[in-house]
């Protein structure tokens, strides 16, 4: 991990679901302003920012952003897709070089109230996959769950306790758009989407915005709350798609996991709460076997057991995720570990919290993961 | 539905015309890929460059249209409004020979493991990759 290392001082969450009349980048400022009075700071000692595009708009830039909130950071950037942990690790590297000593990283989308379509190719290949009608991202999560099942011989109650655990998880977030009880039984009631994945399986489409503030390490003192260090990040690629076998399996997750490990010099026997981006429930079975949480293939009794849910051993996705909660590309799983590892998290609290486990991938074509932590990272 | 295509005018691009001729090769009844000249490895996608080797030359040559079903799925929604009348209809991933992975549609029940084989004279008109189980 580089020094001087780097922590969060900031966060900001908007109300999400339907919000009709309001642009993008309108949300996003009222995001980053949100994280602004949380870390106690005015814009003016913030000097990067750096912004991420909702999905597939030509909004979320840097500059537009940057206008709306009258700043002229020493520090800008915008990716060009979402997932908090993306953003946070720019950040990071930004602060690392000297570029900039405290970031505004900002998300904001309206998806919902302007009608985007997610019925499109996941993952790579040409275009004869779409004409397939491989489209959205249940089609390849099906895919990859029928070989879980076939090799493993995962079952589809079992798939379902991810839905069922992150939905009593959310009946304790006031933010969460889906509150009201899912039991397996109902969950097994919903017919299939994209088989055996239905719709309880999938993400919502929502509105809203999130931002968060991070700073060099050594200036956490003049911030109002208290500090959540980034102690390790790993990144890995997969542009190679089919070229490698099992591609929708995603046995690079593994490759990640390790370099996340070695980064951060703790593993998962250490981890308090983990957070799963969740564009379906298969992507928290992939990785909770990919990181080491349960042995590759069984990730479908370690689900059963109970493990994830409240007051089981392994909480995941505390704030209801992406299948409750809200749809907002990593963004709010980060600032619910960052809310937990303040102490903050209501009636979500795990007790002692210390070390949050926050990972993540864009489409098939790569992950990032971060670990985030009360207490600092050492050399 | 076709490739992208250029718009005023402008010719067809290097991805393009081998994604044409993939395409025409595969309406006239053969599963042609293209094989690198100097690695010898099929591709696919079409692409100008071996992604192996870095070749940039390739010889168009048959490839045997047969494969194990590594996973499929039915789809019972019409995420996009297109497919809706092609519902229930089942997505498959196709493993073939020298490591071709290719997505396509699977006519039947065939079940993950079991060998299919390409439908020729199905879907080709749409770039579409039909394939049925195969018989013995």
């Amino acid at each position: 991990m580089n020094a001087p290392g780097a922590a969060i001082v900031g966060v900001g969450t908007t109300a999400q679901g339907q919000l009709p009349g309001r642009s993008a980048t309108s949300i996003a400022v009222e995001a980053a302003l949100l994280a602004l009075a949380d870390a106690g700071i005015d814009k003016s000692q913030v000097d990067g920012l750096i912004t991420c595009k909702t999905v597939r708009r030509d909004v979320g830039i840097d500059e537009e952003i940057g206008a709306a909130l009258g700043i002229s950071p020493s520090f800008g950037s915008t990716l060009h897709y979402g997932s908090a942990n993306f953003s946070l690790h720019l950040g990071v590297l930004a602060i690392s070089a000297g570029l900039a000593d405290t970031i505004l990283l900002v998300y904001g989308t309206n998806q919902r109230s302007e009608r985007a379509s997610f019925a499109v190719r996941v993952g790579s290949g040409p275009a004869s996959v779409l004409n397939a009608g491989l489209v959205h991202v249940a089609g390849p999560a099906a895919l990859a769950f029928r070989r879980h099942q076939y090799l493993y011989g995962t079952t589809e109650e079992q798939l379902g306790m991810v839905a069922v655990a992150q939905r009593e998880w959310a009946a304790r977030n006031p933010l969460a758009i889906f509150r009201e009880p899912l039991t397996l039984d109902g969950y097994l009631a919903g017919p299939y989407l994209a088989q055996p994945l239905r719709r309880a399986d999938l993400t919502m489409i929502s509105d809203g915005g999130a931002a968060l503030v991070l700073t060099r390490a050594d200036r956490v003192g003049a911030f109002r709350p208290a500090p959540v260090h980034v102690f390790g990040i790993a990144q890995q690629t997969a542009f190679r798609g089919h070229l490698d076998p099992d591609y929708y399996s995603r046995p690079w997750l593994a490759e990640l996991a390790r370099k996340l490990w070695a980064s951060s010099g703790i593993g998962p026997a250490d981890v308090d709460v983990v957070y799963i981006q969740d564009a379906t429930s298969v992507w928290v079975l992939q990785m909770l076997e990919a990181y080491g949480f349960c042995a590759p293939g069984e990730g479908g009794p370690f689900l059963a057991s109970g493990a994830t849910r409240p007051g089981g051993s392994l909480p995941v996705n505390t704030n209801g995720g992406q299948l409750s909660e809200s749809y907002m590309w990593g963004w709010l799983h980060m600032a619910e570990a960052v809310r937990q590892l303040r102490g903050e998290a209501g009636d979500r609290q795990i007790r002692g919290a210390e070390f949050a486990l926050d990972c993540a991938t864009h489409d098939f074509h790569k992950g990032a993961a971060s670990v985030l932590s009360t207490h600092p990272h050492h050399g | 539905m076709a490739e992208p295509q250029t718009t005023g005018g402008s010719p067809a691009t290097d991805e393009q015309r081998a994604a044409d001729e993939f395409w025409r090769r595969l309406a006239a009844g053969a599963l042609h890929l293209q094989h690198c000249r100097r690695c010898g490895r099929p591709r696919w996608p079409t692409a100008p460059y071996c992604p192996h080797c870095g070749g940039d030359l390739a010889d168009w040559r048959p490839l045997p249209a047969r494969g194990t079903v590594w996973s499929s799925t039915t789809y019972h929604h019409a995420f996009d409004r297109r497919f809706a009348d092609d519902l229930p209809y089942t997505v498959a991933l196709i493993e073939l020979a020298g490591g071709v992975r290719m997505i396509g549609r699977l006519l039947d029940d065939a079940a993950i493991g079991e060998t299919v084989e390409l439908v020729y004279d199905s879907g080709v008109d749409e770039r579409r990759l039909d394939w049925r189980r195969a018989e013995r």
